[in-house]
């Protein structure tokens, strides 16, 4: 039987400076820091970027973590705040090219329609400020609770909730107009 | 509860964020309210369009291998950059750092009390045969520059001295 290490206990060995340790949480979690932060700013090459100081800035503090909440959560709060701070030294990109993706429509007409609304909605994202954007991210492509939305954007649930309310009405307001 | 009231935690509601309490008040309003279980449409609506959106490549190939290359780089043996070492501790550096002025002051508050010491006591040391050699060699003041006439480091140094001829005398 195969024992799985838990990510806390990877992370002890890494601030042990067991880089093997360290490959280990790249190899699990890189998937979803390149998810978030391609999300949050919508351009690959700094995306990337965001992904690779997140794990360094991980490796560079690993001996002073403490396994006091899910490795997972820290993840989120150090590529939060980084998407974060990337796209505060930028102006918002609207970006009409979207990825190609395997689509499972037979219908054309579907999958274009698709992707219309999948650049309408990144250009509505774009717009949005960076907070809201990310508690956006984080709440409807993550699926994180209001707590641990707080937690990794260092902030309060109420916050969360305001953020996102606010969110929800800007993207209703600019996807409406767009339909109209 | 109120519309106003209701709709401030619809996105809650809708998100499972409300607590429990508040769930069933605003459940019940909106079993009774058209208007309030309108605006709740309109947020699941918002929801259902952002999910299921914005696709997202595959994560870029080679980049775990580019941040562990990253990784060796800034830690080639493992180990990260450790604080060059402390200096030697040099228990004379203190005086080196000091204006010249000041090493005199320093110098002759250590040689007064060592006078002060040895004047107390002179007698004793003696009998002890400890010795006064050369004011300069037991104080070492060979390492220091010469006192100015009529400073107060060369006064202590007399009296170091006088000190010195009187020990030799007995």
């Amino acid at each position: 039987m195969v024992t799985v290490v838990r990510d806390e206990e990877l992370m002890l060995a890494v601030g042990q400076y067991d880089l093997d340790a360290f490959n280990e949480l790249v190899r699990r979690h890189q998937r979803t820091a390149w998810r978030i932060a391609h999300r949050s700013l919508g351009d690959p090459v700094e995306a990337e970027d965001v992904v690779q100081e997140a794990f360094l800035r991980i490796l560079s503090v690993a001996p002073r973590y403490k396994p006091t909440a899910a490795f997972s959560t820290y993840l989120y709060c150090v590529v939060a705040r980084l998407c974060i701070d990337y796209a505060r030294k930028r102006r918002p990109i609207l970006s009409n090219a979207l990825p190609e993706t395997l689509d499972s429509s037979p219908d054309p007409a579907t999958a274009l329609a698709q992707k219309d609304r999948d650049a309408l909605i990144r250009k509505a994202l774009d717009a949005l400020p960076s907070r809201q954007r990310m508690a956006v991210i984080l709440k409807y492509y993550e699926s994180l609770s209001y707590g641990e939305i707080a937690r990794a954007m260092g902030t309060t649930v109420k916050a969360v909730d305001r953020l996102l309310g606010r969110a929800r009405k800007t993207l209703q307001s600019s996807l409406s107009r767009t339909e109209k | 509860m109120r519309c106003r009231e209701v709709r401030s935690y619809l996105n809650a509601y809708v998100d499972g964020e409300v607590p429990e309490r508040l769930h069933r008040a605003v459940e019940s309003h909106l079993a009774a309210c058209e208007s309030c279980r309108g605006r709740l449409e309109e947020v699941r609506g918002m929801d259902e369009l952002l999910q299921g959106s914005l696709p997202v490549p595959p994560v870029p190939e080679g980049l775990a291998a580019r941040i562990m290359a990253e990784a060796r780089r800034r830690q080639p043996t493992g180990i990260p950059e450790r604080p060059a070492s402390l200096p030697a501790w040099n228990p004379f550096q203190w005086i080196a750092e000091l204006s010249a002025p000041m090493r005199l002051a320093a110098c002759a508050t250590v040689l007064l009390a060592l006078v002060t010491g040895l004047s107390l006591d002179g007698g004793h040391m003696t009998k002890r045969n400890v010795g006064l050699r050369q004011g300069k060699d037991l104080y070492g003041l060979e390492w220091f520059a010469p006192a100015p006439p009529s400073s107060i480091g060369s006064v202590y140094i007399a009296m170091a001295d006088q000190l010195y001829e009187k020990g030799t005398k007995q």
